[in-house]
């Protein structure tokens, strides 16, 4: 969509946002489209020229204005207006270009600090938060039928449910992660896949390595796939509002992109993200990624190179099967023998539907899976082998953490020495579910 | 032009890049960590890549493509 111009009304932005199908539950109806800047007060030259480069058109100040009082139908063809007095700028702009600017607002050098959505404000309290506590709420009925159903004998006994681990995702109980004090610090972990979501609220702060290996793009998420992975392998402890939903949440985070903002790319990509997630000496690099075929000999090479360097690859086993009927064989890269396969149960610890089978390593929850999205959505429960391998990618990172001698094969087995058994086939879970 | 991984033997000569450009590839990039090439070249040229003595494996790259956004299996 669009973004409605600066000069806009807001019964035009309202009447269009519920035009688009905004869906409150979401929190989308609540969005204008433009997007609310912040810099540092004494930078508006340099931000102003930024916003001009990048984002496009003529950049209006308040300043123009007497006494700073802003005419918004006097903005013309601006696309952006400063508040200097405020540090703040209102820019209507593309995705591709609020895309850049999140780069710059990324980018510790740059007086750019955020880019968010702006939102519509009303009288009286809509209240957002009362949907993110429904979601905590059921989430937390989940997880108790699930620690009953699972007989777990550390946590089904009446009255011993730990509020915190209730206060986590599924997947996050189902694994001990949410209940298990280690955090993955000191650990680097590389997720390969469509880059990441870097002014992401939850993740202010952390700093984040990244490099991208699609020519042209920047290694920002505006897929939102690899977001979402990096949310569960290394997302915060407590996230404002919502369940807990990351694993290592001290982990140092190396963000390559290897797929495109489409979500494709090739083996010369993702073979030259994982170089450079070895060449970095990052212990874990997840990749939720595949495609069906045979094991390629680059990749068996590639996953023995990483291990012998002290890093364990994890890939997705993907997503091809159509059970009962179907059961499609593990595609490549996770066919190959140095690299460990995810294959993907749901919360009754019942084989996904879709989960491929054969050459697969351990299990991990990938069914209605709840993580980090790019803003405006900011979450998304999502399901896919491509779910289940950033869990496995997270507790690898919590096990290094606890060892250094956990690197590589010691990792690799570690991992799947540790697993809950699950009274399925080798052939569809491995070893079991991961477990911490 | 077909899209080319080369894999390596661990006894790679120091000149192999050049022995790589004069069989016919288009070198992309040099993976040291992973002792492979990435690269293009003619379809006729692969059969002089896999003949020489540095070179492990030659395949085709494969294309990778996650599903639509809006997916819900990913």
């Amino acid at each position: 969509m669009m973004p409605p111009p600066l000069d806009a009304s807001v019964d035009e932005m309202l009447a269009a946002a519920a035009a688009d199908g905004g869906d409150p539950a979401a929190g989308n109806a609540f969005l204008t489209g433009r997007s609310i800047v912040t810099y540092a007060r004494d930078e508006a030259a340099g931000v102003a020229r930024s916003l001009g480069f990048n984002a496009g058109a003529r950049v209006a100040s308040a300043e123009d204005f007497d006494d700073g009082i802003v005419d918004f139908a006097a903005l013309g063809d601006a696309q952006s207006v400063l508040f200097p007095e405020l540090g703040v700028a209102l820019l209507s702009a593309e995705p591709e270009a609020r895309g850049m600017v999140a780069t710059m607002a990324a980018d510790a050098t740059n007086p750019i600090a955020t880019i968010e959505p702006e939102t519509f404000v009303f009288p009286s309290a809509r209240d957002l938060g009362e949907y993110l506590r429904g979601f905590a709420a059921a989430s937390a009925r989940i997880g108790a039928d699930w620690l009953d159903q699972a007989g777990d004998a550390a946590a089904a006994a009446p009255g011993t449910v730990d509020a915190a681990a209730l206060a986590a995702t599924w997947g996050l109980q189902a694994t001990g992660a949410a209940t298990n004090p280690l955090t993955g610090r000191g650990i680097k972990v590389a997720v390969l896949d469509t880059g990441f979501y870097f002014p992401h609220p939850d993740f202010a702060g952390r700093p984040v390595a990244q490099a991208s290996f699609i020519f042209g793009q920047t290694a920002l998420d505006v897929f939102g796939h690899g977001t979402h992975c990096m949310g569960t392998a290394c997302g915060p402890r407590a996230p404002a509002g919502v369940p807990r939903y990351g694993i290592a949440s001290e982990a140092s985070i190396f963000v390559g992109k290897v797929l495109s903002n489409t979500g494709s790319g090739t083996s010369a990509t993702v073979l030259a993200g994982m170089n450079w997630a070895v060449a970095n000496r990052c212990p874990v690099i997840s990749m939720s990624l595949g495609a069906p075929g045979g094991p390629a000999a680059f990749y068996t090479q590639a996953g023995q190179a990483a291990l012998n360097a002290g890093c364990l690859i994890v890939a997705a086993a993907g997503n091809e099967s159509r059970r009962p009927g179907t059961i499609a064989p593990t595609g490549s890269p996770g066919n190959s023998p140095t690299i460990m396969s995810v294959a993907a149960v749901d919360d009754h610890l019942r084989i996904a539907v879709f989960s491929c089978g054969g050459k697969v390593e351990i299990a991990g929850p990938g069914v209605d899976v709840f993580s980090s999205w790019p803003l405006p959505l900011r979450y998304k429960t999502i399901s896919g082998t491509s779910m289940a391998t950033p869990h496995v990618a997270g507790i690898a990172a919590l096990l290094a953490q606890s060892s250094p001698t956990l690197r590589g094969i010691a990792l690799w087995r570690a991992l799947t020495g540790r697993t809950r058994h699950l009274p399925l086939p080798a052939s569809d879970v491995g070893a079991g579910l991961v477990h911490v | 032009m077909a899209e080319l991984v080369v894999t390596l033997r661990g006894d790679a000569p120091f000149d192999t890049i050049g022995r790589l450009e004069r069989a016919g590839l288009k070198v992309g990039q040099h993976l040291r960590e992973l002792n492979m090439v990435t690269g293009t070249s003619d379809p006729d040229a692969i059969a002089r890549l896999r003949a020489l003595d540095e070179v492990a494996d030659v395949s085709e790259a494969q294309t990778i493509q996650l599903p639509p956004g809006d997916s819900a299996v990913q």
